[in-house]
């Protein structure tokens, strides 16, 4: 301390006093201590003061006495001495600072200590933070005109506050802004200390919540007791605290707080409270419940499942396994945990399956992934299907430290693949059991699968027809109207097609199929193969092709026929006429199918032919017409008509089935020979007249010859009649019924002769030798017989038996009584005789007593014998 | 047999035997018999010039009908009767005359001549 010895040192004059300028004029020199004592103050300071700078002040001369060191201090030239005018020291004060500065002085000149800061800004600008203090001093008059101080450079200070300062506008700037609560308590757990977060979670504003305790208000006893409770913790242990803290809010709901609290801290290290820092988590709590049970599911699933994750040692001890197996198995960690894997309960069912695990550990062990499907035992010994791993663990060197094994249930998946390999044995079966043949058939036409069925329709062995495509095996011109289907539908714009075509056989032969295609989906929709049903036609279609001919020639056989040939149907309307009808008549087509026909009929027979064919419409039966049908020139020609009813298989009326054939000239000719017949019956007829005459004439007055005369014209008569029927049936036949009544003319009509049988038809020769028996029985019974007297009356019946063979009876009742003749006359002897001969008959005549009864039988004329 | 007693009859047949019979047969009857004319000339003549009740008219005269004559009949009121070896098919020729039979007997040929008496009467 040089500056001890220092002029300056007795005089150093204060810069402070700015009392010292307002006092107005400052004695200029003389200035002197007064008191001796002083000397020893100034001196005390300077030791004191450890190199600061030391003045003195007198206010009465308005000077200032400073040393070496406040020279520095306020930047004055050393060579200008030691003491100077207060004012010129004030020159270097800071002029913001000049007020606060004289405040201090005019305090210490009422007697204060004087202390004052301010800067001082030096001749390079640079500014310096100084601190003054001191004190006045009275003089012998009492007044307080000499003061002496210390000034020390507080720059240093002073920017250290400054920074300070700065931090703490900075933490104040944090903890208003920040999202959590920030607080100070004492021991006693007022708050020193709270951020507006606090006020503003408390609604009270920061003022009246500093200086209250915090369970004064805000807290129900029960969280206050808490929250107490670890506070002091932090207060007793010294340690920082990170706890969860629940509260019930304003508005009653159930709030969580996250909060760390540390001690609060006295320089000296002694604790005074706590400062905490209070985070809302109410939200994330609950997100981590809702996660915790989302979890909680998660797992309950997993388990559920039996998920199966562990960690073996290389050689195969169970270090660790999740929970699930664990429980579904009904163990506890301490069962298996530490055992080889193999002897643990889930595979202790079976050494083979222990065996199969062992291996798969060594083999894993040796860096192999083994996997296979096994059944692991589960809690009551359930075997539960799994899918088993066991991986080899590795450290980052590659080095094998342990071995994963995995597990999932596969259970639900072996059910599925059983449900599955159920449909698809009835898949299989359906597809080869098929009676029709059935296909996959892939994207380029290739046969992807085939049944028996198919191979066998297009005679290829199934492996020879895998190897190709349908379009190997398709007729060219139906494999473009395939493809036009099939693509669109593989490519999925259809879903599927029909069509008949054609495939060849291995063998060449070439057979017509139904082509029934599909498309198959995969389950994302995408088109994954075709269907195809395959039926085989070609029987079908032959018989089509077959029908088809045979219609071609029915229609060329009826065109050509030398009949007409007509078809109806149903409904009785006209569908097919052939092409003579057409030639014939001139008709189309058009005027000639449905009813147009009849047109073509004469109009005197129309009626009649469609009477005659409508009813045998409406009873679905053969007919046969004659009509004259015009012909193109106009004239008509006489034809038969004749139709038999069509039925299908199941004899359903179809319609009618017809021809028609000209008959003109047959009806001529027909018409010609009854002609000729009448005329040749009228020359028979007049040959008998004539030979009657002749007869009459010769026994013209012969004795006896009337009686003669009238058999024998009765004779004529009967043949004559019977002629007569036989010209009716154009010589040909004639029918007993008719016949009889004709030969019995007279007493048939008298009602003494009863006839009685069926229609019988008789050849010429037959019907005039029966005629000419009927006639002499007749003539027989008139002149002895039945008809002899008034009352007698005559039977004559007659009926068809097997043979066939006819029977005709005569009997004569009520007439004299008879006995047998002596001599048999012409008439009966003619009978017995003449039926012999011409009919093969054979005769009885029975005189009875009650009359005659004669019976005929013969042989039924037939066919053969009709020709005659 | 009074049916026909006293009545003149023409009778035209141009077969000589059964003219014969015919006449016979008539005169047996009590009838006058005009004729017998075998010829249609014949015949016509004794049809438009004698006095008659009742003709007998074969239908077929040589090859020619007899239709004429019984025409001539008719207008002068004289019932016809047709002989006829034709059946059925003469009868259709006759028309709504009378017919009998070829070859018949006297009591046809009268029950003829009675009908055809009793339907112009």
């Amino acid at each position: 301390m040089t500056e001890q010895g220092h002029p300056l040192a007795r005089g150093a004059g204060a810069a402070g006093n700015a009392a010292a300028e307002g006092s107005g004029s400052a004695p200029a020199g003389g200035w002197k201590p007064r008191r001796p004592a002083s000397s020893e103050a100034v001196l005390r300071l300077a030791l004191e003061s450890g190199g600061m700078g030391v003045w003195q002040v007198d206010l009465r001369r308005g000077m200032v006495t400073v040393d070496d060191r406040l020279k520095d201090l306020f930047g004055v030239a050393h060579e200008d001495g030691y003491e100077f005018p207060i004012a010129r020291l004030d020159r270097s004060i800071h002029p913001a600072d000049l007020p606060g500065l004289t405040a201090a002085r005019e305090r210490a000149h009422a007697g204060e200590p004087f202390a004052a800061e301010y800067r001082v800004v030096l001749g390079d600008g640079s500014e310096r933070w100084l601190a003054g203090v001191g004190e006045m001093q009275p003089d012998e008059t009492g007044a307080l005109t000499y003061g002496i101080g210390l000034i020390y450079d507080i720059t240093e200070r002073k920017r250290t506050e400054g920074a300070l300062r700065r931090n703490e506008a900075l933490l104040h700037g944090v903890i208003s802004n920040i999202d959590a609560n920030v607080y100070a308590k004492d021991r006693r757990g007022r708050f020193v200390l709270c951020n507006d977060a606090l006020a503003t979670l408390y609604r009270t504003p920061q003022e009246q919540i500093i200086g209250r305790a915090f369970d004064d208000v805000f807290f129900t006893p029960e969280d206050a007791a808490r929250i107490r409770a670890n506070d002091m913790a932090v207060m007793t242990s010294g340690q920082s605290l990170r706890v969860e803290e629940a509260a019930v809010d304003d508005d009653g709901r159930e709030r969580t707080y996250l909060s760390i609290k540390s001690p609060l801290r006295e320089p000296d290290g002694s604790i005074v409270g706590i400062v905490g820092v209070t985070t809302d988590i109410t939200d994330r709590k609950q997100a981590e419940e809702a996660l915790r049970a989302s979890e909680a599911r998660l797992r309950t699933l997993l388990d559920q499942l039996f998920a199966f994750v562990g960690v073996l040692t290389p050689d195969g001890v169970l270090l660790h396994a999740n929970r699930a197996p664990l429980e579904a198995a009904g163990l506890q960690p301490d069962d298996v945990w530490g055992k080889r894997f193999e002897d643990c309960y889930w595979w202790s069912y079976s050494e083979r399956v222990q065996e199969q695990l062992r291996d798969a550990m060594a083999r894993a062990a040796q860096g192999e992934v083994v996997r296979y499907d096994v059944r692991v035992r589960m809690a009551g010994g359930r075997l539960m299907p799994i899918d088993f791993q066991v991986a080899p663990l590795r450290d980052n060197a590659g080095t094998i430290i342990g071995l994963i094994p995995s597990a999932i249930d596969i259970e639900q998946r072996l059910k599925a693949e059983d449900a599955m390999r159920l449909s698809e044995a009835r898949f299989r079966a359906t597809f080869e059991n098929a009676a029709v043949g059935i296909a996959h058939v892939g994207m380029a036409g290739e046969w992807l699968r085939v049944n028996d069925r198919l191979c066998e329709i297009v005679g290829y062995p199934r492996d020879e027809l895998l190897r190709k495509t349908f379009q190997d095996i398709t007729h060219p011109d139906d494999i473009a109207p395939d493809l036009e289907k099939f693509e669109p539908m593989m490519r999925g714009e259809l879903s599927g097609y029909r069509m008949e075509k054609r495939y060849y056989r291995k063998d060449g032969t070439l057979i017509w199929v139904t082509l029934t295609a599909s498309l198959q989906r995969a389950d994302d929709d995408t088109p994954l193969y075709c269907i195809a049903v395959v039926e085989d036609i070609t029987e079908r279609k032959r018989a089509e092709a077959a029908l088809a001919e045979s219609e071609a020639r029915f229609r060329e056989m009826a065109d050509n026929a030398p009949v007409m040939v007509w078809v109806t149907g149903a409904d009785s309307r006209c569908t097919f006429l052939s092409r003579s009808w057409y030639d014939f008549t001139g008709q189309t087509p058009e005027t000639g199918l449905g009813f147009g026909w009849l047109g073509a009929i004469h109009p005197a027979d129309r009626d009649d032919a469609h009477e005659t064919f409508l009813a045998a419409n409406a009873r679905c039966e053969a007919f046969r017409l004659e009509y004259r049908l015009r012909r193109a020139d106009g004239a008509y020609r006489w034809v038969i008509d004749a139709a038999a009813p069509r039925r299908g298989g199941d004899g359903a009326f179809l319609g009618y089935i017809g021809s028609v054939i000209d008959i003109d000239e047959r009806h001529k000719a027909e018409e010609h020979r009854k002609l000729m017949i009448d005329e040749l019956n009228h020359r028979v007829k007049n040959t008998l007249a004539v030979v009657q005459g002749m007869a009459h004439r010769t026994f013209k007055g012969v004795s006896g010859a009337p009686q003669a005369m009238q058999a024998f014209e009765g004779r004529l008569q009967a043949f004559s009649a019977a002629h007569n029927l036989l010209t009716r049936g154009n010589w040909e036949r004639a029918d007993l019924a008719v016949l009889a009544p004709a030969a019995l003319e007279a007493p048939w009509r008298d009602r003494r002769v009863e006839i009685d049988g069926p229609p019988l038809m008789l050849q010429p020769k037959q019907a005039v030798t029966i005629a000419m028996a009927l006639h002499e029985l007749c003539t027989n019974a008139i002149k002895y017989g039945a008809l002899s007297n008034e009352t007698g009356r005559v039977a004559v019946d007659w009926s068809v038996t097997d043979g066939p063979r006819f029977e005709l009876v005569w009997r004569e009742r009520g007439g004299p009584p008879v006995s047998p003749p002596k001599r048999r006359g012409f008439g009966l002897l003619m009978i017995e005789q003449a039926l012999a001969n011409d009919l093969h008959a054979e005769v009885t005549m029975d005189f009875r007593p009650e009359g005659l009864t004669c019976t005929i039988g013969a042989a039924l004329p037939t066919a053969e014998r009709d020709t005659q | 047999m009074t049916g026909l007693q006293g009545k003149r009859i023409l009778l035209v047949e141009d077969e000589f035997f059964v003219a014969a019979m015919a006449a016979d047969m008539l005169a047996e009857l009590g009838a006058t018999v005009v004729g017998p004319a075998a010829t249609i000339a014949k015949g016509m003549r004794l049809a438009e010039t004698e006095a008659l009740d009742a003709a007998v008219l074969d239908l077929n005269i040589g090859g020619e009908r007899s239709d004429a004559i019984a025409a001539a009949l008719r207008a002068r009121n004289v019932s016809v009767v047709f002989a006829t070896g034709y059946g059925r098919a003469g009868l259709a020729m006759a028309g709504t005359a009378a017919v009998v039979e070829k070859p018949y007997s006297q009591e046809k040929l009268a029950e003829a001549l009675l009908q055809a008496l009793s339907a112009s009467a």
